[in-house]
């Protein structure tokens, strides 16, 4: 009968351990690192961008001004190259296209297109005086970045100081002057003084947000950056691109589209990174963690993108037409990068991230 | 010496306990019933809680029908302008509420109540005068036409505006807590030209655009089912279906399904009045404008498109429901049945059989709706007979998706004029058919009550 008893137990000492015994590898604490993530995202990413765009407006409007007041070549060119230096700020903020700036429906004020000329003819035409209320009620075509465009660039691209009419530099300072507001207010919506949606994003997971969850919060920020990505590929230069058409363009004023672009695609760099203003704990540290091959991908697929984006020396509006093949491939970077996030990066937030 | 019948105990005992104790590294997983409650929308479910949620594709299109949606997709996000500006999406207005669909469906999803003082954004105002036209819809406002709108091109005066404020009533629950309500006081506003005195006003705030396929897809005889607009079965709750009028196929009689009284029957006809009616823009199906000077005198979206946008909204996916094993989710949701709102917040349809569109092809969804009209009392009634439905009737709202509308569209304002800033407060704006339901809530303990909420959270 001892010989039964020492073969069950025998057989018990052999398969015990394979139940319960835990991987001998240390698990990291995804707690630690999540928390970290959203501590970081507003505190590096979203409150020092907002800040600069609504600095770098502030900017425009003085220069503007100076403009309006001294409307020579110099002082255009200069204005002109502040409307470009904000654009850069705006571009990257659109890698986090969540929050206010969504539910509040604050980006169209600042970046509708088309603008619509033949309403902008109306206003300058009209005696309407542009009183921050007036512009404020204006249709979002004919308030924001393009229609400052069309002012201060022209058809073209050809604008002289001397062309402007003084009706016209009145409603190019009030809508400056909207804009300074409108990015205030982004600021101002996450901050402790206005909206405050930077608490709701680092205290994820507690009853004090709207993010039940850490992982929903995670997966805000992620389908954030992958967003403004496909809008890139798909919409921005794929539109004009398939039904080649170059009137479809965003900016084809100021002749800025490329690097537009390349901004959208360094925001989406800077929230996975979370390197904007100092470094942080980004989505990178998720993907660093579990699954490094992914992390190098992502990392090296964005960064050909922009660098895709940035090697482009014509005009996009004239690229669509004299260099599709070129502008195809980088239609499909754009998408492969989106794929790669899609398919790699948000099963891997779902798959670590539990709460 | 073991004996051989020794052995064969032995392997069997071992046999056994392996397979005991192995059951234990088994990965937890959802049986059936829990799993099919999260598909919400059947095979068109989508895990996504994110504030994009509501903008996802259903699975299983082709190539082709995902570049119909694609196409629709970028329509629907597309800003309209007047005629003159080269773009593909010209012939705004001159009278409109909004510049594109998507301003009023923000991320898909719900609009907004605007701020005190501030311009409608993403609701608007239905207008009729006593009586009905040819088609038994409402009769239109000299001057005005059906809907107000409070936007306009440049150079063109709008119609008007509405002024919203609110007067504060509360209401008190079985245990003593009291639920302040706001009631909305509306005030016509810089008007172009005098409203009749006998207008009739309806507020609509613009809803949720997912799933539509599938309420599309439900079978009539699904739909019928649940109606008993005599009240045959003496339960207190009628149903009743709204026929209306389908300006496509130019009959009358059809089941109302979408917008907040069911006066529409498909998506097509939905995309085609708001287009005309909300953009200012002509189709094939509504070529002419409400009291307005027609712009350049000709249909300004091709039908190509209109079906693009169609084809969109149809194949928007439902989000999955979460946390439907936790166990105050579970108790949330006996309390929603026990307490009668499952009699018109029907949970679950199976949607018709269509070989021609698989995707959409005999589900079980649970929208949370009968899509039927239940005359909800006289607190929320508009006054504005719409086809069959009365000033007092309104569609039940499909739930599924609500426990969402935070995250997608930053609030959580419901009903259709957005007044209930909760849950709760709408059960509490519930008054008619469903003041039995709503008072069985107000019976329920704080725990019980936090539990419904729960289980509306996870919807």
């Amino acid at each position: 009968m001892n010989k039964y008893i020492y073969i069950v137990l025998l057989y018990f000492i052999i398969i015990s351990p394979s139940c319960h015994k835990k991987p001998a590898v240390v698990e990291p604490d995804i707690n630690i690192v999540t928390a970290n993530i959203l501590n970081d995202f507003p505190t590096h990413i979203a409150e020092p961008t907002l800040l600069d765009l609504s600095n770098k407006s502030i900017e425009l409007y003085n220069s503007i001004q100076t403009f309006v007041t001294n409307s020579t070549d110099a002082n255009l060119l200069a204005t002109q190259q502040v409307w470009y230096a904000s654009r850069k700020i705006w571009e990257q903020s659109e890698g986090f296209l969540f929050g206010p700036v969504s539910s509040k429906g604050l980006d169209p004020a600042i970046d509708d297109w088309p603008i619509s000329y033949t309403e902008i003819d109306s206003v300058l035409n009209s005696s309407n005086v542009f009183t921050a209320n007036y512009i404020q009620n204006l249709n979002s075509t004919l308030k924001g970045f393009h229609p400052i465009e069309y002012m201060i660039f022209g058809l073209g691209g050809t604008r002289k100081a001397s062309e402007l009419t003084t009706r016209q530099k009145d409603y190019l300072l009030a809508l400056a002057e909207n804009l300074k507001t409108i990015t205030a207010q982004m600021y101002t919506e996450w901050q402790p003084q206005g909206g405050n949606y930077s608490l709701q994003v680092k205290t994820a997971g507690t009853s004090a947000s709207v993010y039940k969850t850490r992982k929903d919060a995670l997966l805000e920020i992620a389908n954030a950056m992958i967003g403004i990505i496909g809008e890139v590929g798909e919409a921005k230069i794929g539109e004009p691109y398939t039904a080649m058409d170059s009137m479809l363009e965003e900016s084809p004023f100021s002749g800025n589209s490329w690097k537009d672009f390349a901004m959208n695609i360094q925001g989406a760099k800077n929230v996975y990174m979370c390197s904007y203003s100092g470094n942080g704990s980004g989505l990178h540290a998720l993907s660093d963690l579990y699954n490094k091959s992914l992390d190098l991908k992502i990392t090296q697929k964005m960064d050909a993108a922009i660098n895709n984006l940035n090697a482009y020396t014509t005009k996009f509006g004239k690229a669509i037409y004299t260099q599709r093949p070129a502008v195809e491939s980088t239609v499909q970077i754009l998408n492969d990068l989106k794929k790669t996030l899609d398919d790699e990066l948000i099963p891997l937030i779902q798959t670590y991230v539990k709460n | 010496m073991i004996k051989p019948k020794t052995y064969i105990y032995i392997t069997f005992f071992l046999l056994a306990t392996t397979s005991i104790i192995y059951s234990c590294r088994k990965p937890q997983t959802l049986d059936d019933s829990e799993l099919d409650e999260r598909m919400s929308g059947g095979d068109c479910t989508v895990f996504d809680e994110s504030a994009g949620a509501f903008g996802n594709v259903i699975g299983g299109l082709t190539d082709e029908d995902q570049r119909v949606h694609d196409v629709g997709d970028g329509f629907f996000s597309k800003t309209f302008v007047p005629f003159s500006t080269n773009s593909p999406a010209v012939g705004l207005g001159p009278l409109f509420n909004q510049l594109s669909c998507a301003r009023c469906h923000i991320n898909e999803g719900r609009g907004t109540v605007p701020a005190s003082g501030q311009p409608l954004q993403s609701m608007f105002f239905k207008l009729s005068v006593p009586g009905v036209d040819a088609y038994g819809a409402p009769l239109p406002v000299q001057g005005y036409g059906i809907q107000l709108q409070d936007k306009s091109i440049a150079g063109v005066n709008p119609e008007g505006t509405m002024q919203i404020s609110y007067s504060y009533l509360s209401e008190k629950l079985a245990d003593g807590t009291d639920i302040q309500l706001r009631q909305p006081i509306y005030q016509f506003d810089n008007l172009y030209t005098t409203m009749p005195a006998n207008v009739l006003y309806s507020p609509r705030i613009a809803r949720p655009n997912f799933g539509m396929g599938l309420i599309e897809a439900i079978s009539e005889e699904s739909i019928l089912r649940n109606a008993d607009p005599n009240d045959a079965n003496g339960d207190g709750i009628s149903g009743k279906v709204n026929y209306v009028y389908d300006y496509i196929t130019r009959q009358g009689n059809c089941i109302g399904r979408i917008g907040w009284k069911a006066a529409v029957p498909n998506i097509k006809n939905q995309v085609a009045k708001a287009l005309n009616e909300d953009i200012g823009i002509t189709t094939s199906i509504f070529p002419v404008e409400y009291e307005t000077t027609q712009q350049g005198g000709k249909i300004e979206l091709p039908d190509s498109i209109v079906k693009a946008l169609t084809f969109y909204m149809k194949t928007l996916a439902v989000p999955a429901r979460r946390n439907v094993k936790d166990e105050t989710v579970k108790l949330g949701q006996k309390l929603f049945k026990a307490s009668g709102c499952v009699k018109c917040h029907v949970d679950k349809h199976e949607t018709a059989t269509d070989v021609s569109f698989k995707p959409l092809s005999g589900q079980i969804i649970r929208p949370y709706s009968d899509f039927l009209l239940h005359d909800m009392g006289p607190a929320i009634a508009d006054g504005r007979p719409e086809f069959d439905a009365s000033g007092y009737e309104w569609r039940t709202p499909p739930l599924w998706g609500i426990g969402l509308n935070q995250r997608v569209n930053g609030n959580t304002n419901l009903l259709h004029d957005g007044r209930a800033r909760n849950y709760i407060e709408a059960i509490m704006w519930h008054g008619g058919e469903a003041q039995t339901a709503k008072d069985n809530f107000k019976k329920l303990t704080k725990t019980e009550r936090d539990a419904l909420v729960k289980f509306l959270e996870s919807l």
